[in-house]
């Protein structure tokens, strides 16, 4: 049984829409084996990578490479070992989902009968779907169809695995099932998980990048990147009306209505003084400081240097 | 409000989309094209203005019924758009009631749709006024002739589909639905309303199933209205066409009001039903999915990827998509229905002027096989249908959604586009099995005829097949670069259209319109003929582009979210490899080979001539040697030939001698000789000294000078030798003329004539301006002296040939066959005639089966005997002892009433070909193949149309071939009229009244055929329906009254006094002239009403009582209207004041199967007045009774003349 842990290096990705819509720009990522989250807001070009990633889309500059293989130019071969759970995806509503993953594995190389039944049923199980194996996709829920999906997606075993906010549709029994199966997988290839929602990335990533309007702004392991702003994050509860002032003499990173006060998260080395306390960071303050532009060398170093040869 | 807003935002967002405007422009275009490339040079030979009501209307509804095909885009979209974009679930739980939401939606799409239509007045006028058309053949501006066309046809049918088409996709929420109730109406319109079109009756049912008016329309101008009315009348509505719009309408209003009622703000998907089969597995999914713990490891596998792997994938996506489309409505079962329909209505199109045929294989494969570039009104629809299935098969991952998933998955682009290109082949398969069992079917239930399946296969799963999938691989290519499914509807349909109206368009050569190619013909007499080879050379270089143009599909396959023009060249250049490349060299090396290989047989081995460079040698050849038409030239008086043919070569030797004559009163010092076309001309020698001062042949020209002129009274012999050796092909396939069986060629193709060949002249009037030639009529004028000394191939010559063709066959020439032998395994063929025939003959090989039979002549007591002989492909006995036995009737009949006939034979010869046509030279009469297919037995109407023709075609014998008439206008009234009127008497005189009765009837049929009245007077007679129509129905009419014996006499001295070979020729005066002599003074009117004008009559009984008198008799009291109308050429009707004589008739009551009982009275009243009362007493109880009851004048409704008589 071949297990070989290879990374996926994206260098120098750009990509510019036909609108002039900047998806990504300059993008450079190494990604180990293991779970690796993608975090961003809606619209920062986290799909636009994915599907750069998952073969479907040239970018206009750039040399991504899963191990030795080239992701732009050797297409067909990366697709043999590469597993990918778009966004939003369809079916064939009259089709089962055994007669669909049959299919699928038939496209995903498997030509010999009895290995095909194996891995759908395996697949299946894994899935939980096994139970509905025969039911025609048209009447599945939202769930049952994005489990399939990821059965689709790790037909083969796949080398490269590329989760594209997964967790969207999911309710929470489904959604934490869901993430248990990713990071199974997580142990011996690349798994890719793009999502907006942070606490998908703390409970399973051990590396995250964040992104915003097609840059990277932190690229970190995400205990570290935790641990760094630890002792640094600071938080109040103000009335509503105060916000302003409290963010022209802090510099906020985040503030959420609570019980109609508002509770602030600021950032600060030292301590701000009266009517803060400290808190224990979390990812969210990663990602809300990086967001604002607190944390994270990339986002202030790209904005200096935005070279487009 | 809601309404207001709703409608707005509609017609806003499509008006802002680029595809309704390339609608409107699409539509433009077409009205462009109809009226440049159509209605133009119709109106520049002169037919109908261009700017004529009708015409106007004509271009309107044959842009609607083209529109049609591309219209469901609007209304499918506006129906159908919130459930496709998902937007359902915002604006359905908006509280717009669905009189606001569906009255909003379709008021859009009707406007847009009328938006679009506007194009059609829009673009007709700025042609006609805007782009150079000349004002000759313009009327003056009518801006009633526009609206009548805008109010009664385009508002109308844009309603009428609009609200058909928006209320398929509203029930069924599939904008595509909409599309196919467009292809439907387009199938109404174009197919079955054309079709019903053909079908008499008092309902005009083609006008009432065309939804669009395109039937109603386009007979009017083409059919039913006068030049006059052409021109000026307006499209009023009135009478079938009201019916149409009152009926097509109210179903309109029919399916919009269902759709309201039936129309839910609810998903199908997420309707009651299907909720509670979800239900319980639902709670099962979620009770599993919480108790679910143990995770079992992953499965290890992995794929295997070799060539193996894309088999297959191939396989099985081909299978997957194939399925899903033959299991769809529209699949299977629809091709099924399709061919059902095919095979009922078999029945119906294997027929020919209503007489059944034999429904032998190669017969009803001209009805199930067609190429797309002429797919005919069956196939076009199935073409249609690849188009439709082309868009979903490339459409149906990205329809499901399921192309997210399966982009990424490790197929390559080829097996994607190749296995969608299987199952659209697959199903044509499909569709190709169900026409093999509807055509053995229907073979099977019409009877009489073997079932050659072999022959199915070959042209089925051959010919067919690939011509089918030539049009798939365009179709589906199309689909996949357009890469918009409703464009690329479009832009096929488009293509669709251009390949099909190609050679119209000036894209004449087949190298340039993708998929055409010369026909294949097939017949069971003459088998493939060379039509075969061509056929394959230039499918095959169509395989090389389609190989070319899959390649290029499989490099723009769209598998990712980017669709831009730039992302997909550049995605294109790096799936371009090696093996790209190599495929794309295989393809275009085949290109250049194959099509060069064609091109040198078209055009350097043959001299390609499109219709206009055909055109322009023409005039060259009337403005270069038309000088020579008057000059004196030798007459030909013998003909002696050696003829070596040799049919499996297909090469034809003829060694000639001409003998000429000088039968002028002047020395003759040139001769001009005219060769064949499409053979070598060589050896030229005459047996005095001559010389060559012009060999011209491009135009098919020399003339030689007499060094010592030839005095008048001698004569000088010409010698000759013509090679038939084709070589190759041309753009039109290989000349069948010489094949392995069922030789055939005439001497007026091959053989050089003598002089200046007037027919070889322009006949058009346009064409003629535009080369700059002198206008004339396309027919000389009736009194054109100088004319009437001219007429095809009339001279008189003694005729020998010795022919040698292949051991098997059997050699047909003109006379008697002397001797026939065998040498070096060939047999040879010596025929000599005994009398002088005219100068037109043809020469026949082939395997024949042979009925014989003689006649004698028992009247002139020197005991002449013609035998008769039937040379027929073996097989077909059927018909052949009837036809010898009306061939003895019409000698028998002929002879004694016009003149002897001065053959010893008399031959009927079949020739390789589909059609009935026959042809009257001298003692050999042409008939084709599918003559022998006709089984009048079957025949519903109990009428012998075979025993009819032989004796219209014996009849030739005398009218054509002894009477030869001149060739100006009245020309068809002294060789049709007078075959036709000959063979009613041959009919009544050996099989009774009753079979000329129905001779009658046939003829009669013609009536009810929608048509014009307007025409020249029957002397002047130079079209169809006048000179094989009318003119027998005019002069059975005067036999009637003047006495059949005056007519025939008339028509014996007319045949006196013109004996063959004498100049000038007879013209229809020369017949009028002898009617005239034979017709008393009272009838004198008859005759010239009949024939000097144009006249119609309108007769109709009444009303009609009777009582009995006291004697026990019966009083019958007969009230008749009458109207008599003269028509002019133009189309204008004048009311003539009647005093005409007119049977009247009383009649017993009819038995079973009878029109007319037994007749109690019938005699001639003079009819002088509109309405008129007669009382007749007759002996017995009457049941029917009426004015003109055997309809001898010419009154085109038949059904009003007879009356039920009431007590």
């Amino acid at each position: 049984m071949e297990n070989q842990t290879e990374s996926l290096l994206i260098r120098n990705v750009s990509k510019t829409y036909a609108n002039g819509v900047q998806a990504l720009s300059n993008i450079s990522l190494t990604i180990p084996p293991g779970m690796y989250g993608l975090l961003g807001p809606n619209g920062a070009g986290k799909s636009t990578l994915m599907r750069t990633l998952a073969t479907l889309q040239e970018p206009d500059q750039g040399q991504i490479f899963l191990g030795e293989l080239d992701v732009v130019n050797q297409k067909e071969e990366v697709r043999q070992s590469l597993g990918y759970l778009p966004q939003d995806f369809g079916v064939y509503p009259k089709a089962t989902a055994e007669e669909l993953l049959d299919y699928f594995a038939v496209l995903k190389g498997f030509t010999n009968r009895a290995s095909r039944k194996e891995v759908t049923e395996g697949l299946l199980k894994q899935t939980n779907l096994w139970e509905n194996r025969k039911q025609k996709l048209g009447g599945y829920s939202g769930g049952m169809r994005q489990r399939f999906g990821v059965a689709v997606a790790l037909l083969g075993n796949p080398k490269l695995l590329i989760v594209d906010e997964p967790t969207a549709g999911l309710d929470p029994a489904e959604r934490i099932r869901f993430l248990n199966l990713l990071s199974e997988l997580g142990e011996s290839s690349v798994v890719i998980l793009s999502t907006h929602i942070v606490e998908d990335v703390s409970a399973l990533c051990t590396n995250l990048a964040i992104i915003d309007k097609g840059k990277i702004l932190l690229e970190a392991q995400t205990q570290e990147a935790v641990a760094a702003l630890r002792g640094k994050v600071w938080r109040t509860l103000i009335e509503k009306n105060k916000l302003t002032a409290v963010a022209q003499e802090h510099q906020v990173i985040s503030a959420k209505s609570l019980g109609g006060r508002t509770l602030v998260h600021v950032y600060s080395p030292v301590d701000p003084g009266s009517g803060f306390e400290p808190v224990t960071p979390d990812l969210e303050d990663v990602y809300f400081s990086a967001m604002t532009g607190v944390q994270g060398q990339h986002a202030l170093a790209q904005e200096v240097e935005e070279v487009q040869p | 409000m809601k309404f207001r807003k709703i409608f707005h935002l509609e017609f806003t967002y499509q008006l802002r989309q680029v595809s309704t405007w390339g609608y409107f422009a699409v539509v433009f275009v077409l009205a462009y094209l109809f009226l440049t490339a159509n209605f133009a040079s119709d109106a520049r030979e002169g037919y109908v203005l261009l700017n004529a009501p009708i015409v106007i209307a004509a271009v309107t509804v044959l842009c609607c019924v083209f529109w049609l095909l591309m219209s469901g885009a609007v209304a499918g979209d506006a129906a159908a758009r919130d459930v496709q974009t998902r937007m359902f679930s915002l604006t359905y739980t908006s509280p717009a009631s669905k009189r606001d939401y569906l009255g909003g939606r379709f008021l859009a799409a009707f406007l847009l749709n009328v938006l679009v239509l506007l194009s059609i007045p829009a673009s007709i006028f700025l042609t006609i006024y805007f782009t150079g058309i000349e004002a000759e053949i313009l009327g003056p501006f009518r801006l009633s002739a526009y609206l009548s066309s805008y109010f009664f046809l385009v508002l109308p049918n844009a309603f009428i589909t609009t609200a058909i088409q928006f209320s398929m996709a509203a029930i069924t929420r599939k904008a595509m639905a909409s599309y196919l109730g467009g292809i439907l109406l387009f199938v109404a319109a174009y197919g079955v309303g054309q079709g019903l079109g053909v079908i008499k009756g008092p309902i005009d049912w083609g006008t009432l199933v065309d939804p669009m008016g395109f039937t109603p329309v386009l007979s009017h101008l083409s059919l039913e209205w006068s030049p006059l009315e052409t021109n000026t009348r307006l499209l009023k509505l009135e009478g079938a066409f009201l019916a149409n719009r009152i009926l097509w309408l109210c179903l309109a209003m029919g399916m919009l009001a269902f759709t309201y009622f039936r129309f839910q703000f609810i998903l199908p998907e997420t309707g009651q039903k299907r909720k509670q089969a979800l239900q319980p597995t639902y709670t099962k999914a979620v009770l599993s999915w919480l108790t679910w713990e143990k995770a079992e490891s992953l499965p290890q596998g992995r794929g295997i990827f070799n060539s193996t792997t894309h088999l297959h994938q191939l396989k099985l996506l081909t299978f997957n998509s194939f399925w899903a489309l033959a299991k769809s409505k529209s699949g299977l079962l629809l091709l099924g229905l399709i061919a059902l329909v095919i095979g009922f209505a078999m029945p119906g199109n294997l027929k020919t002027k209503g007489v059944p045929l034999l429904p032998r294989t190669d017969q009803v494969l001209t009805i199930l096989a067609a190429p797309f570039t002429e797919p005919g009104k069956f196939w076009i629809i199935i073409f249609l249908l690849v188009i439709f299935y082309a868009g979903e098969l490339v459409w149906r991952e990205r329809e499901s959604g399921l192309h997210q998933l399966s982009n990424a998955a490790p197929v390559p682009e080829w097996v994607l586009f190749l296995s969608k290109y299987l199952s659209l082949s697959l199903m044509l398969v499909a569709g190709l099995v169900f026409m093999l069992f509807s055509g053995i079917m229907a073979q099977i239930g019409i009877g009489g005829a073997e079932v050659e399946v072999g022959l199915y296969l070959k042209v089925l799963f051959g010919f067919q097949l690939v011509e089918c999938l030539l049009f798939a691989l365009l179709a589906l290519v199309v689909h996949v670069v357009i890469n918009q499914k409703y464009i690329g509807h479009l832009v096929m349909l488009l293509v669709f259209g251009l390949l099909m109206y190609a050679p119209s368009l000036g894209l004449e050569h087949k190298l340039l319109v993708f998929g055409s190619s010369p026909k294949w013909s097939y017949t069971s007499m003459g088998g493939f003929g060379p039509s075969v080879v061509p056929w394959l050379w230039f499918k095959a270089y169509w395989v090389a582009w389609a190989l070319l143009f899959g390649v290029a599909a499989r490099l723009l396959w769209v598998r990712g979210q980017e669709q831009s023009v730039k992302a997909r060249l550049q995605l294109a250049r790096r799936r371009f490899t090696r093996t790209t490349a190599l495929t794309t060299a295989l393809a275009v090396g085949g290109i250049l080979l194959l099509g060069g290989y064609i091109f040198y047989n078209t055009n350097v081995r043959h001299d390609y001539l499109n219709s206009s460079a055909l055109a322009a040698q023409r005039a060259a050849y009337e403005q270069r040697y038309k000088q020579y038409q008057n000059v004196p030239q030798p007459l030909l008086t013998g003909v002696n030939l050696q003829v070596e043919m040799y049919p499996s070569q297909r090469m034809v030797e003829i060694a000639g001698t001409y003998l000429l004559v000088n039968k002028s009163q002047e020395p003759i010092d040139s001769v001009h000789l005219a060769p064949g076309a499409g053979v070598e001309t060589t050896s030229v020698h005459f047996d005095r000294p001559t010389r060559e001062v012009l060999l011209d042949e491009k135009l098919g020209f020399r003339l030689y000078a007499l060094v010592k002129p030839l005095p008048p009274g001698d004569s000088l012999r010409l010698r000759f030798q013509v090679t038939y050796n084709p070589q190759g092909f041309t753009n039109n396939g290989a000349d069948a003329q010489v094949r392995e069986n069922g030789t055939h060629f005439r001497n007026m193709e091959w053989l050089p004539v003598i002089g200046y060949q007037p027919y070889r002249e322009l006949d058009e009037a346009a064409a003629r301006k535009m080369y700059g030639l002198a206008p004339r009529p396309a027919t000389a004028s009736l009194y054109d002296v100088a004319a009437r000394r001219y007429a095809t191939f009339p001279e008189r010559i003694s005729f020998e040939a010795i022919v040698g063709t292949e051991a098997n066959q059997q050699v047909v020439a003109p006379g008697t066959l002397r001797r026939t032998w065998t040498k070096d395994d060939r047999r040879y063929f010596h025929y000599v005639t005994e009398a002088p025939i005219r100068n037109e003959y043809a020469f026949y090989s082939a395997n024949y089966a042979l009925q014989e039979g003689k006649w004698r002549n028992s009247s002139d007591g020197l005991g002449q005997e013609v035998s008769i002989q039937i040379f027929y492909p073996p097989g077909h006995t059927k018909n052949s002892k009837q036809m010898v036995k009306s061939a003895v009737a019409s000698l028998d009949y002929y002879t004694k009433q016009f003149g002897p006939y001065p053959h010893r034979q008399l031959r009927f010869v079949a020739h390789p070909g589909y059609s009935f046509g026959n042809h009257a030279a001298p003692i050999n009469i042409t008939a084709e193949e599918g003559f022998f297919l006709l089984d009048p037995e079957a025949d519903e109407r109990g009428f012998d149309l075979v025993t009819a023709v032989v004796a219209h075609e014996v009849a030739h014998q005398w009218w054509g071939n002894q009477l030869k008439q001149a060739y100006v206008e009245g020309a068809g009234l002294i060789s049709e009229s007078l075959a036709w009127y000959s063979a009613m008497g041959v009919l009544e005189s050996a099989y009774g009244p009753a079979h000329k009765k129905k001779l009658l009837n046939f003829l009669m049929e013609e009536y009810e055929n929608p048509q014009t009245k307007a025409a020249l007077p029957l002397l002047h007679a130079d079209d169809w329906y006048q000179s094989y129509r009318k003119g027998p129905m005019a002069l059975h009419a005067l036999s009637q009254y003047i006495g059949k014996d005056q007519v025939n006499g008339a028509l014996r001295r007319l045949l006196q006094k013109h004996p063959p070979g004498k100049v000038p020729f007879a013209t229809s005066l020369d017949l009028y002239q002898e009617l005239q002599t034979a017709t008393p003074d009272s009838l004198q009117y008859l005759l010239h009403v009949l024939f000097k004008a144009n006249t119609f009559w309108d007769l109709k009984a009444n009303q009609t009582t009777v009582k009995q008198t006291k004697a026990g008799t019966w009083q019958v009291t007969l009230n008749v209207q009458a109207r008599k109308t003269a028509v002019s050429e133009a189309g204008l009707e004048k009311e003539v004041p009647l005093k005409d004589w007119m049977e009247v008739g009383i009649y017993a009551p009819a038995k079973a199967g009878e029109e007319l009982g037994k007749p109690l009275y019938l005699q001639k009243h003079l009819i002088h007045s509109n309405q008129q009362t007669i009382t007749v007493t007759v002996p017995n109880k009457p049941a029917q009774a009426g004015i003109d009851p055997n309809h001898l004048l010419i009154d085109w409704n038949l059904r009003d003349n007879v009356a039920e008589v009431k007590m």
